[in-house]
C-alpha cells in the first residue's frame, strides 16, 4: 500500500514538473514569435475570466460527456470482446480484424457517422469509440495472450470452470492494463472528439477553438489548450487514486 | 479399489519421448513415490494426471477426488496468503466450517506461518510460498493427493515437521509423490517406483518403511541394482 501511495504522489510531482516544462517552452515560444501567434502564456493567464464567457462550461461539458460516453461504450464492447474471443481462441483474427481497422483515418469515420447521425452529439461519441476501441482490445489481448497459465493450471485443478478462470484470473490480469486504457485512451478519446467537434459541430470545445481560429483569436485557443491539458492532468491523478485506493492488490507488478 | 490407474502412457516433445509405455496403479490409501532424475519427465506426467496436459497417448483415471502441489507455488499475487488457502475451498464450494477452521490453525501452526495471514505473496519468502500451496491442496481434504517436489524449498527442520503432520493428519490419504529427493521418501513409507533414466518406461519397485533414515534409504534404493 505505502510503495503505492508513494508511487502516486511522486507521479503527481512528475506531472507538476512536466507542466512547468510546458509553460516554459510555451513562454520560449511566445518571445520568439508575435503575440497574435504564440501569446504569452502570462497573458493567457492573466485573462482568464475574459475567455470564461457565460455558455464554457456548457461547451466544455458537452465535450467531457462526449468523451466519456464514446470512451465508455468502447471500453466496455473491447474488454468484453477481448474476453469473449480469448475464450473462444478467434483473438488472433480480430486482433489482424482491429489492427486494419485502425489504419481507417478518423475524417473518414467522421464523415460516414456526420452523414448517419448528423450534427450533434452521437457523431464525436461513435468517433471517439470506433477509434479506440482497437487501442483497448488489442491492449487487453496482449495481456490475455501472456496471462499465467499456471495459474489457471490450479483453477482447473480445483474443479474451476471457464466462469472461475475469467473471475479470478483473467479479470484480475485486466486490472493494470484497464488502468492505462482508461487515462490514455481517455486522452486519445479527448483529442477525437475535439477534432470531430472541430469539424462539423455547433457546439463543444472544439466548435469554440473553431470560432476563435476563424476571428484569429489565438489567446483563446491557447486558453482551450490549457483547459484540455489541465482536465487531462486532474483526470489522470483522479484515476490513478482511485486504483491506488480500490485495487491496489491487482498492481502487485509495478 | 485402484485410486490411479495408469496404461501405456506415451509422450513426447518433437523427438524426444519422455514417457514411454508407462503403466502402474495406485490403491487407494497407498503412498507411492515416482522417483526418477532431474529432467525425466516426472513433472510431465503430473500434468497429464492433472489433466493439464492432455496431448499424450495411453489412458489414465483417477477414480477419487484429487489434489495437486507443484512444483511451484503457484499462488494468485492478489490475494492474501490466506485467501489463497481458502482458494480450493471456495472453488470446491466446500463451506468453511470449524472443522476446516482449527485445522487451518494446526496447518498455520505447524508451518510457523501464524501471523502472516494477511501477506501478500511478494511479500513471502519461497519456503513459505511452498508451505502455503502444500495446505491449500490439503486443505479440501482430497482423498489423492499429487505432490512434485513439494518440500523443495523448504528448510529440513518445518520439512520434518510438516511431513509429520501430514502422517497423522492423512493417514488414509493416496499419496503419489513425484521427486527426486531421497530426504522427501520419508512421507511415502510405502512404495517407490525408481526410475534410473530418461524416458520414464522401465522401473523397479521398491518397499520402504517410515522411518528409514537417509542411509537406510540410499541403501536400500541402490542396492537393488
Amino acid at each position: 500500500m505505502t510503495h503505492n501511495i508513494k508511487n502516486y504522489f511522486s507521479s503527481i510531482k512528475h506531472t507538476i514538473y512536466a507542466l512547468l516544462i510546458f509553460l516554459v517552452l510555451w513562454w520560449i515560444l511566445s518571445i520568439m514569435y508575435p503575440p497574435y501567434i504564440i501569446p504569452s502564456p502570462f497573458s493567457v493567464l492573466r485573462n482568464i475570466n475574459k475567455y470564461i464567457e457565460e455558455d464554457f462550461f456548457h461547451h466544455f461539458w458537452l465535450s467531457i460527456y462526449r468523451t466519456f460516453a464514446g470512451f465508455l461504450i468502447s471500453l466496455v464492447l473491447g474488454t468484453l470482446l477481448s474476453l469473449f474471443t480469448h475464450s473462444s481462441k478467434m483473438q488472433s483474427t480480430f486482433l489482424i480484424f482491429l489492427a486494419l481497422f485502425q489504419v481507417i483515418p478518423g475524417t473518414i469515420l467522421g464523415i460516414i457517422f456526420l452523414i448517419l447521425s448528423g450534427i450533434g452529439s452521437l457523431t464525436p461519441i461513435a468517433l471517439v469509440a470506433s477509434l479506440t476501441i482497437s487501442t483497448v482490445f488489442i491492449n487487453a489481448t496482449n495481456v490475455l495472450l501472456k496471462r499465467n497459465e499456471n495459474l489457471e493450471a490450479v483453477i482447473k485443478v480445483f474443479d474451476g470452470k471457464n466462469g472461475s478462470i475469467i473471475k479470478y484470473l483473467l479479470l484480475p490480469t485486466l486490472v493494470p492494463i484497464t488502468r492505462s486504457n482508461l487515462t490514455l485512451g481517455m486522452g486519445l478519446g479527448l483529442k477525437v472528439v475535439v477534432l470531430g467537434e472541430f469539424i462539423g459541430s455547433q457546439d463543444g470545445l472544439g466548435y469554440l477553438l473553431n470560432v476563435a481560429r476563424i476571428y484569429f483569436q489565438m489567446d483563446k485557443v491557447f486558453f482551450y489548450l490549457i483547459v484540455l491539458l489541465l482536465f487531462m492532468v486532474l483526470y489522470e491523478f483522479f484515476i490513478n487514486l482511485i486504483f491506488v485506493i480500490f485495487f491496489q492488490k491487482y498492481l502487485y507488478g509495478e | 479399489m485402484n485410486a490411479i490407474e495408469v496404461k501405456s502412457i506415451c509422450k513426447s516433445y518433437d523427438k524426444n519421448t519422455v514417457l514411454k509405455n508407462l503403466s502402474f496403479d495406485v490403491k487407494k490409501g497407498d503412498k507411492i513415490a515416482i522417483f526418477a532424475p532431474s529432467g525425466s519427465g516426472k513433472t510431465t506426467l503430473l500434468n497429464i494426471l492433472s489433466k493439464i496436459d492432455r496431448d499424450f497417448s495411453g489412458t489414465f483415471k483417477i477414480n477419487l477426488p484429487f489434489s495437486v502441489v507443484f512444483q511451484e507455488s503457484r499462488l494468485f499475487p492478489y490475494m492474501t496468503l490466506l485467501e489463497n488457502i481458502l482458494f480450493g475451498l471456495k472453488l470446491k464450494n466446500i463451506s468453511i466450517t470449524d472443522e476446516i477452521n482449527k485445522k487451518i490453525e494446526d496447518w498455520l501452526t505447524v508451518t510457523s506461518l501464524k501471523g502472516y495471514e494477511k501477506y501478500y505473496p511478494y511479500e513471502l519468502s519461497g519456503g513459505m510460498k511452498a508451505k502455503v500451496s502444500l495446505i491449500r491442496a490439503f486443505i479440501v481434504n482430497p482423498d489423492i493427493i499429487l505432490l512434485d517436489e513439494p518440500f523443495k524449498s523448504i528448510d529440513i527442520n518445518s520439512k520434518q515437521n510438516i511431513i509429520e503432520f501430514i502422517k497423522q493428519n492423512y493417514p488414509d490419504i493416496t499419496i503419489l509423490l513425484i521427486t527426486h529427493n531421497i530426504d522427501e521418501l520419508p512421507l511415502i513409507g510405502g512404495k517407490i517406483l525408481r526410475f534410473s533414466k530418461s524416458p520414464l518406461e522401465d522401473y523397479k519397485e521398491i518397499q520402504i518403511e517410515s522411518n528409514m533414515t537417509i542411509p537406510e534409504l540410499i541403501e536400500k534404493l541402490y542396492k537393488i541394482n
